[in-house]
């Protein structure tokens, strides 16, 4: 082949390419309804969305540790705990999850729930979600290896370990009262994390049943998880306040986007702040204590699965924060609990958010901080009602044997807790014959939890010192308190005198 | 295989398929920009049946949304006025007008933006005159006050008010009156035809918003005012999407 043939055979081939793209490019123009706007060159700005990544919010709501000899600790750092934050190989939950799941020979079998509380008597660790987590999701989110065995567990609500059977790992689902027993060959490592655990500084707890003498396994702190005062919040943002009046726009145009400046706003007396677009298709309301709601009605006919959803709904709430809010270092937001349903052949998800300042529950008894709702990929309704608060100084100073006993609640407060429990039809009306032990017992035997925290009253819940227009009466405090959970219903008491600060629950 | 024939061969093929491809492209942007054509247009109602006997508006310049205040009524001060009223000396339309406009500025009711519609309504003894919100020479619509004369007295005052505030800093494009009538089609009757009476560009508060029990602001936003044959009045919202 002489040269001018080779270039001539060169051009040709680059003439076919260049045709053949120039023929995909002009179907795709032909094809598509509106290529025009959706062909673009992504521009500066078009790639960066903020998010806040699954994990920072993911994480159990309480891991468990038996030491054995009835010796148990609940240490507050779960979040570490489960995925094992320091990297490497620190003894994390998800290291021996992932170990686990990655051996070549697993076994899996459905066990009682008595043998799986039998075993959990021995030294072991437990991780419990207050929300069931779908299986596949959660190894296919967390790039988890997913042998074929495991495909017979659709959702778990706890993880566990018992050295007992150091060959296992225990995966339940409470709210579906199943429980499974996985075992492999070998050991995947949660021993070191109870060892971990144990050369830490945890506060002791003791079950309910070793100071009652009811059999109750509730866990019970023998002491609070620190002296706390009082503690004023604040919004960090005012609807009212012509100072704020620049940030609110800002952040309510990021619900509307360029469309903001043709909705509808709507202003109440009692200084609520409603935002329409459309025929509302979109509605913003901003209450006067600066916190809002949001819905949207525009239909998305996608499907996604939990980690899918989680994930557009912390994208949403990174992009639709309050500008000026606190650092987070003070604040952590966690799932607290998922709820799906089914509307229309869809799926939706409704993920209701916790807060924690300086590693303090704070207790929202009749409300929540946070809630989103997504269904495919949109989100349906976001609410935000979030405070600002720094526990750092609170408490100093304040010695910890102040604290009232957590058992002595019980004892002091068993008639208090029937009377309401009764009220609302969870017991029995006290009778003529019961005596105070038989009342008492019936309260033991109820209780499923206790834990200290900050509370933060609102205008619709009880509560001790309220005013007479029913607002806080000490201004906007979060106030120290014990919580304990009866049949689903908290009482809260004041952390240093036991006397009952309000209760709230179905 | 003689594979620079070959080249040869997929090349034309593929130059034919690319002239076809992008013939059935202008073609189709050729029908689009077509369609957007005043005439297109005007054909496309005639084919729907919808027919125009009133002058079409002009394309409206950018408009921002108008903010308002919904107005409650002082009853007390309106009944004293109405008390202290004079009698109406003749039944001519000045002196009507003459009358209601004195009870009106005795109840501080008359504005800048207040301005008598035509024609006064009668109703059997009764006449009435009815009180639009105009502002900027655009009315808002449901604001307004109708004030009922008869036996030579004013006899009722009602009035339902948004003062306008402000307007947004920023301005939208606004459809033009013959795309507003075309949001009209998708809900109507092929068949049934429809003879535009009336059209004008409007402020509208939307009464089907959520329910604010006190409301001390709204925003009005423009619309299209349709009245067909019947008196049957739709509004399009006027923001080009």
């Amino acid at each position: 082949m002489n040269t001018g043939t080779a270039v001539a055979e060169r051009l040709k081939n680059i003439l076919l390419v260049v045709l053949v793209l120039s023929t995909i490019l002009l179907l795709y123009f032909l094809w598509s309804d509106n290529a025009g706007a959706g062909f673009r060159v992504p521009g500066a700005d078009g790639g960066s969305v903020r998010t806040i990544p699954v994990e920072d919010v993911l994480y159990p709501e309480r891991i468990t540790v038996n030491f054995g000899a009835e010796n148990y600790t609940v240490p507050p750092e779960t979040a570490s705990l489960w995925y094992g934050f320091a990297g490497g190989d620190a003894p994390a939950f998800m290291n021996g999850l992932r170990k686990f799941l990655a051996s070549d020979n697993i076994a899996v079998g459905a066990i009682s729930k008595e043998d799986f509380l039998d075993v959990m008597r021995a030294r072991s660790v437990r991780a419990d979600f207050a929300f069931a987590i779908p299986m596949a999701d959660f190894c296919a989110a967390f790039d988890l290896p997913r042998p074929a065995e495991i495909g017979v567990i659709d959702a778990f609500t706890c993880a566990a370990y018992s050295e007992a059977s150091p060959e296992s790992l225990f995966l339940c689902d409470r709210l579906g009262d199943r429980y499974y027993r996985l075992a492999m060959d070998g050991e995947a490592g949660f021993k070191e994390l109870i060892a971990h655990i144990e050369a830490s500084d945890n506060a002791t707890y003791y079950p309910l049943r070793a100071f009652s003498g009811v059999e109750n396994d509730t866990l019970l702190p023998l002491d609070a998880s620190g002296a706390l005062a009082a503690l004023p919040y604040a919004r960090s943002i005012d609807p009212g306040d012509e100072d704020d009046a620049g940030r609110m726009r800002e952040m309510t145009r990021a619900f509307f986007g360029k469309s903001f400046d043709f909705t509808r706003k709507i202003t109440e007396g009692n200084g609520t702040i409603v935002y329409m677009y459309g025929y509302g298709e979109k509605v913003l309301v901003i209450n006067r204590d600066g916190s809002f709601e949001y819905s949207a009605s525009e239909a998305d006919r996608g499907s996604t699965d939990f980690f899918g959803a989680l994930t557009t709904a912390l994208a949403f709430v990174a992009s639709h924060e309050e500008p000026g809010e606190r650092a987070a270092a003070e604040k952590r937001v966690y799932l607290r609990d998922v709820r799906s349903s089914f509307a229309d052949g869809q799926k939706a998800y409704r993920f209701s958010f916790g807060l924690d300042i300086d590693g303090h529950t704070v207790y929202y008894a009749d409300s929540e901080p946070l809630a989103v709702e997504v269904a495919g990929r949109q989100v349906r309704y976001y609410k935000r009602d979030m405070i600002d608060a720094s526990a750092r100084e609170s408490g100093k100073g304040l010695p910890s044997d102040a604290v009232f006993a957590p058992f002595d609640l019980l004892t002091e407060h068993f008639a208090y807790i029937y009377g309401v429990l009764s009220e609302k039809g969870l017991a029995a009306p006290p009778g003529r014959a019961s005596d105070d032990e038989s009342v008492f017992e019936s309260v033991a035997e109820m209780v499923t939890g206790l834990s200290s925290g900050l509370l933060r009253p609102s205008e619709t819940f009880f509560y001790r010192g309220r005013d007479e227009r029913g607002a806080p009466a000490a201004g906007q405090n979060l106030l120290p308190v014990w919580t304990l959970a009866v049949q689903g219903v908290d009482f809260y008491f004041d952390l240093y005198t036991g006397a009952p600060a309000g209760y709230y629950g179905e | 295989m003689d594979w620079t024939k070959a080249k040869n061969i997929l090349i034309v093929a593929l130059l034919v398929t690319n002239l076809l491809l992008l013939g059935a492209y202008v073609l189709r942007e050729m029908q689009r920009s077509a369609a957007e054509d005043e005439d297109t247009r005007r054909r496309i109602l005639t084919e729907y049946k919808v027919f125009l006997e009133t002058e079409i508006p002009k394309q409206p310049a950018p408009m921002a949304v108008l903010f308002v205040r919904p107005e409650t009524e002082d009853r007390a001060r309106i009944e004293q006025a109405l008390a202290e009223q004079a009698p109406i000396p003749d039944d001519d339309r000045e002196s009507l007008r003459s009358a209601a406009n004195a009870v009106l500025e005795r109840c501080g009711l008359m504005t800048e933006n207040t301005e008598l519609a035509a024609p006064f309504e009668t109703d059997g003894g009764a006449t009435t005159l009815r009180y639009r919100d105009v502002f900027d020479g655009i009315p808002i619509e449901e604001s307004y006050i109708l004030c009922t004369i008869k036996d030579g007295r004013i006899a009722e005052i009602r009035r339902k008010w948004y003062t306008p505030l402000e307007l947004h800093d920023t301005k939208g494009e606004i459809l033009g009156p013959i795309e507003a009538l075309l949001q009209l089609l998708p809900e109507k009757d092929k068949e049934e035809a429809v003879v535009v009476r009336d059209m004008e560009l409007v402020y509208r508060v939307d009464p089907a918003g959520p329910v604010a029990e006190s409301p001390v602001g709204d925003t009005a936003l423009p619309a299209w005012k349709i009245t067909d044959d019947k008196g049957i009045i739709t509004y399009v919202a006027a923001y080009a999407q």
